[in-house]
């Protein structure tokens, strides 16, 4: 019984602290959200509000959503996902207007930098999705970010091509999936140790050949340029943030929506979630698992590693020991929260982009949250987000058990 | 079936012992026999392009000869039991000091130390805490990051066109804000109007995330700031990244930072980790006993700037284009050696 109610529980837990910390105790002052940068098209104004008031008011509203819900809940309906989406913004919307009492938060600027941190994080997770969507648990996504982050500095630097790094990245995330599809199909080595091999090796394999062979020639590929798409690129607060950037981030627009698409509205997609939901009636409708298994795998890991090229030539613009630093695995969990699916998937690691920029955000806006806590904060939104909002998630039903023909 | 899984792992497990084992070595090697003293230098890390620990390494070997002795190095790969098989290895031979170098040997000098206590150990960048006293065979050498960050940030101080610094460290710990707040400080001594920002990269990997870095750095730099102090071990390369795209100054740590962005990086806290080995291994062959830390700051010569050191024409950093700044720094550091400035230590404030 409780159960049922966990949704409409969480969500009135979450008014409540909302209305009492942000609202009746709050923080006086004017909290402004500046919405325009210098290059726009036209200026929209700085949007004022008062902290408290505005806390106030969404926080009655937030309440006002839970209650619904818990009777949407009562009549035995269950809470939709875009209620769930339109509460989170306002709860964010009603924190962020407390968090930045008194100061001025851009949020173009935070809005960019969270789109920054996310672009690993979506295509880690989208190259999750191809793997696990054909049964075969990915670990080794954080390898993949790594092998494609290191050979695009290699290659773009050598060739002095930074298309050939790109395409590199892409070979080498294959690269590194081929070895987990060989064990985990071929040889039906358990999948998540291979993985976590795999993310071993790769470590071990990149930091050897960068301190003992990488020097200051072979490490220096540049970086991509920006590519401003003409008019578009001035409507303000969408322009910067969608066509104000590099190829790598069009990549990803693209591959989202080609992914999903194929992977839910063609024969190939179907094909591929047939093996992994039910290989062996797959198999008795003429489809060959394995080399089906094969095909997701690699190319979930050339995504994955095209991923890895933006720490390299999308961002730092050369590579250094292990600078993945844990990413493949905050993908992993984008990739369960945004329970398979590929826009899901890419919502969920846009959020933890954000979580993680807007400490950096709140920290210069002179915040009372203090450091160590918003340094908390991707952990506890990930935290909030699994335990209390996504439910029960089930994955593909043969996701990690081996096809044996037979 | 079975069979063919176990030989995958295997296999899968072959790999990757081989490829670790093969970072691990040892370098230079000196003939042993030899009359005069002998030391062994142990990384936590491959030497490879680290030049804080090569310096170590150059170091060691510079003052065995100048002690008139040898030295050879032992390279770890990062893993704690290529760390603790160098050590044996060294303590096999008995050398005249193990040298032993940052947090990483941490755990380690002070247990073999406790293990062996005829053996002198000497650890740099660090040192354990223990309940009582330390072995009287252990050495530590630590320094006094905070005045280095102070003169890094009045330089900042002057340099600053927007009157706002900022500095982006790993974590807020009390040893990250030697840096962070030292910086702020010595910025504050020039102008008390400059206001300063502190961010921190956080996240799974805080020490080496470049990425990370860099985005937190963008953010303090869209709040205003134009000068921008790095203390994020590896992440300094995104920090001088976003310094380069946003035209704002930056300033390393540890080394000579300057060479990875050019026109960028205004000057760096050194740590001069061959003064340091020097210093140790020649008390120890004068017999003066251990068991204690040195604290090695601007007086003692173990700490600097490169912009204070000779060669700065040539150190690629930007600083060297402003003589004026360096005089003020110059008379800062003399005021603190003098004791006329005193820069607290976050970490004795607690």
């Amino acid at each position: 019984m409780i159960r049922a109610y966990r949704t409409p529980i969480v969500l009135g837990v979450i008014a409540l602290i909302v209305i009492v910390l942000f609202g009746v105790i709050g923080s006086e002052g004017d909290s402004t959200f500046r919405i325009s940068t210098s290059g726009d098209f036209f200026t929209v104004p700085d949007f004022v509000l008062p902290s408290r008031g505005t806390a106030l008011v969404l926080g009655i509203v937030l309440l006002a959503i839970a209650a619904a819900s818990a009777l949407l809940v009562r009549r035995g309906g269950r809470v939709r996902a875009w209620v769930l989406a339109v509460f989170g913004v306002l709860a964010v919307f009603a924190t962020l207007s407390w968090a930045i009492a008194g100061g001025t938060l851009p949020m173009t600027q935070l809005l960019q930098g969270s789109l920054a941190l996310a672009v690993p994080l979506v295509f880690g997770a989208l190259g999750g999705v191809l793997s696990e969507r054909v049964g075969v648990v990915n670990i080794a996504i954080e390898g993949q970010l790594l092998a494609g982050a290191f050979s695009s500095a290699v290659v773009a630097s050598l060739t002095g091509n930074l298309y050939a790094g790109l395409l590199a990245a892409a070979v080498a995330g294959a690269l590194v999936s081929l070895v987990l599809a060989v064990f985990a199909i071929t040889y039906i080595v358990d999948q998540v140790i291979v993985g976590v091999v795999l993310n071993v090796l790769v470590v071990g394999l990149t930091s050897f050949l960068h301190s003992a062979v990488l020097d200051s020639a072979s490490n220096s590929p540049g970086r991509l340029p920006q590519i401003e798409i003409p008019l578009l690129a001035q409507i303000p607060l969408l322009g910067p943030l969608l066509f104000e950037q590099t190829l790598i981030i069009y990549l990803m627009f693209i591959a989202v929506a080609i992914v999903t698409f194929a992977l839910f509205r063609t024969r190939w997609g179907l094909r591929l979630r047939a093996v992994g939901e039910h290989p062996q009636a797959a198999d008795t409708v003429g489809i060959n698992v394995a080399r089906t298994r094969f095909m997701g795998v690699t190319l979930g890991g050339a995504l994955a590693g095209l991923g890895g090229a933006f720490f390299t030539l999308g961002s730092v613009g050369a590579f250094s020991q292990e600078m993945t630093a844990g990413q493949g695995y905050i993908a992993l969990a984008a990739l369960i929260f945004g329970r398979w699916n590929p826009i899901l998937a890419t919502l969920a690691a846009l959020l933890f982009g954000f979580a993680r920029n807007l400490a950096s955000v709140l920290g210069i806006v002179g915040s009372p949250v203090p450091s160590q806590f918003l340094l908390m904060l991707p952990y506890v939104v990930t935290l909030i987000a699994v335990a209390g909002l996504a439910g029960k998630v089930r994955g593909p039903a043969a996701a990690g058990t081996p096809y044996i023909k037979g | 079936m079975l069979k063919a899984s176990r030989l995958g792992v295997a296999a899968v497990a072959l790999g990757a012992l081989a490829l670790t084992a093969c970072s691990t070595g040892t370098t230079g090697g000196d003939d042993t026999s030899s009359d005069g003293p002998h030391f062994v230098y142990i990384t936590p890390e491959a030497l490879g392009i680290n030049e804080f620990l090569k310096l170590g390494d150059s170091g060691t070997k510079a003052a065995a000869e100048e002690l008139g002795g040898t030295a050879e190095t032992f390279e770890s790969d990062g893993t704690e039991q290529s760390m603790r098989s160098n050590i044996e290895a060294a303590l096999d031979d008995a050398p005249d000091a193990i040298v032993l170098t940052t947090f990483q040997l941490t755990a380690f000098a002070l247990e073999y130390a406790t293990d062996n206590p005829e053996q002198p150990f000497v650890l740099i960048d660090d040192c354990p805490v223990v309940d009582g006293d330390l072995p009287s065979n252990l050495y530590c050498a630590q320094f006094a990051e905070y005045e280095g960050a102070y003169l890094a940030g009045v330089e900042a101080g002057h340099l600053t066109e927007t009157g706002a610094v900022a500095s982006v460290g790993a974590l807020d710990t009390p040893f990250i804000n030697r840096y962070t707040d030292s910086f702020a400080l010595g910025a504050q001594s020039v102008d008390a109007a400059i206001t300063d920002s502190q961010t921190f990269v956080g996240g799974d990997n805080p020490f080496a995330d470049p990425v990370g870095a860099k985005e937190t750095a963008i953010a303090a730099l869209e709040g205003g700031a134009d000068q921008i102090f790095a203390a994020t071990a590896g992440g300094n390369g995104g920090v001088f990244e976003a310094a380069q795209e946003r035209d704002a100054y930056s300033y390393g740590v540890d080394i000579n930072q300057c060479g990875q962005a050019e026109g960028v990086v205004v000057d760096n806290v050194i740590k001069k980790i061959d003064v340091v080995v020097l210093d140790q291994l020649t008390s120890i062959v004068d017999g003066v006993e251990g068991g204690s830390s040195t604290i090695y700051d601007l007086a003692s010569g173990g700490l600097s700037l490169t912009g204070l050191e000779e060669g700065v024409a040539d150190s690629g950093c930007v600083i060297a284009e402003h003589p004026e700044v360096i005089e003020a720094v110059e008379a800062a550091r003399d005021a603190i050696i003098a004791g006329d400035i005193v820069v607290p230590d976050p970490i004795a404030a607690g």
